[in-house]
């Protein structure tokens, strides 16, 4: 029994283990002919820190914050600043190989391409 | 966007809003599963009161506000400082992406603007700010007669 809840453990996000903040980042979905994008705000977050992972149909983001240090003593803040972890179901159809992520300013872009076989094709019409 | 939905329903992608909508409900039990647990998480991401999200820090011979700001660039951000209110407003962006049609938008675009009143005497002339990966720095040197002063014990 105790060993079962150990494992379970084991398995949470390190910050989750760690018990500092963990938050739930807004996104947006968009979608065109090509691909789905999932934009998501993750201040603090540097290249290094990100785990993006697509696994059946489920995508998780885990984006760590870098590692820089309080300038000071702390006097008041809004709220504890944490990583970030989100993630989501996504349609069958994804081309897993091609996902591509980048990072700017604190915005995460993600563009999930669709395989071609699901993208809308244009049907010539020939005059006979 | 329903002509989209329409155009693209025999291939499975009608059913993107629906699968997402399925997760909300996955989603707002996974945040309860959280606060069970006492992990923090943001309520009001796009609560214009608290925006930017800050902290503020003593740093010996200045003052450090640390702003949240996401998707701000340099050119749409703008500080002021008078006399002990620090002022940080300006504007983000959020545009639909050309081509593309939304299924979700959490990240609001927004005109915002906080004020700080902050609890030194600050020299307005003498401040600095960075921005990185979203994040920023706004350092304020504090007024000369508000910087700790090193006091020399003699011995009597």
């Amino acid at each position: 029994m105790t060993q079962g809840i150990v494992r379970q453990e084991e398995k949470k996000p390190e910050s989750y283990r760690d018990r500092s903040a963990l938050f739930s980042p807004p996104v947006d979905i968009y979608e065109n002919d090509q691909e789905i994008l999932l934009v998501a705000d993750v201040p603090g977050v540097t290249e290094d820190g990100l785990s993006i992972t697509l696994e059946k149909n489920e995508l998780t983001l885990h984006a760590k914050r870098d590692a820089r240090e309080e300038p000071g003593s702390l006097l008041a803040r809004d709220h504890r600043p944490g990583d970030y972890f989100r993630s989501f179901m996504v349609p069958q159809g994804i081309d897993q190989e091609k996902v591509e992520a980048d990072l700017r300013e604190g915005v995460l872009s993600v563009h999930l391409p669709k395989s071609e076989g699901l993208r809308p094709r244009k049907i010539e019409v020939k005059s006979g | 966007m329903p002509f989209l939905t329409r155009w693209n329903n025999d291939f499975g992608w009608g059913n993107i809003d629906r699968t997402f909508t399925a997760l909300d409900e996955i989603r707002r039990r996974m945040e309860r599963a959280f606060d069970d647990v006492g992990v923090e998480r943001d309520t009001d991401p796009a609560g214009l009161s608290t925006w930017p999200p800050s902290s503020l820090y003593d740093a010996g011979s200045e003052l450090v506000l640390r702003a949240e700001v996401p998707g701000v660039s340099e050119k749409d951000l703008d500080l002021q400082v008078n006399q002990d209110v620090l002022t940080v407003s300006g504007t983000r962006p959020v545009e639909v992406p050309e081509g593309y049609s939304a299924h979700r938008r959490e990240r609001g675009a927004m005109r915002f603007s906080r004020s700080f009143t902050l609890p030194f005497r600050v020299n307005a002339e003498s401040c600095g700010a960075t921005l990185k990966n979203g994040v920023l720095d706004v350092r304020i040197a504090k007024a000369p007669e508000a910087r700790p002063r090193q006091i020399t014990v003699k011995a009597g």
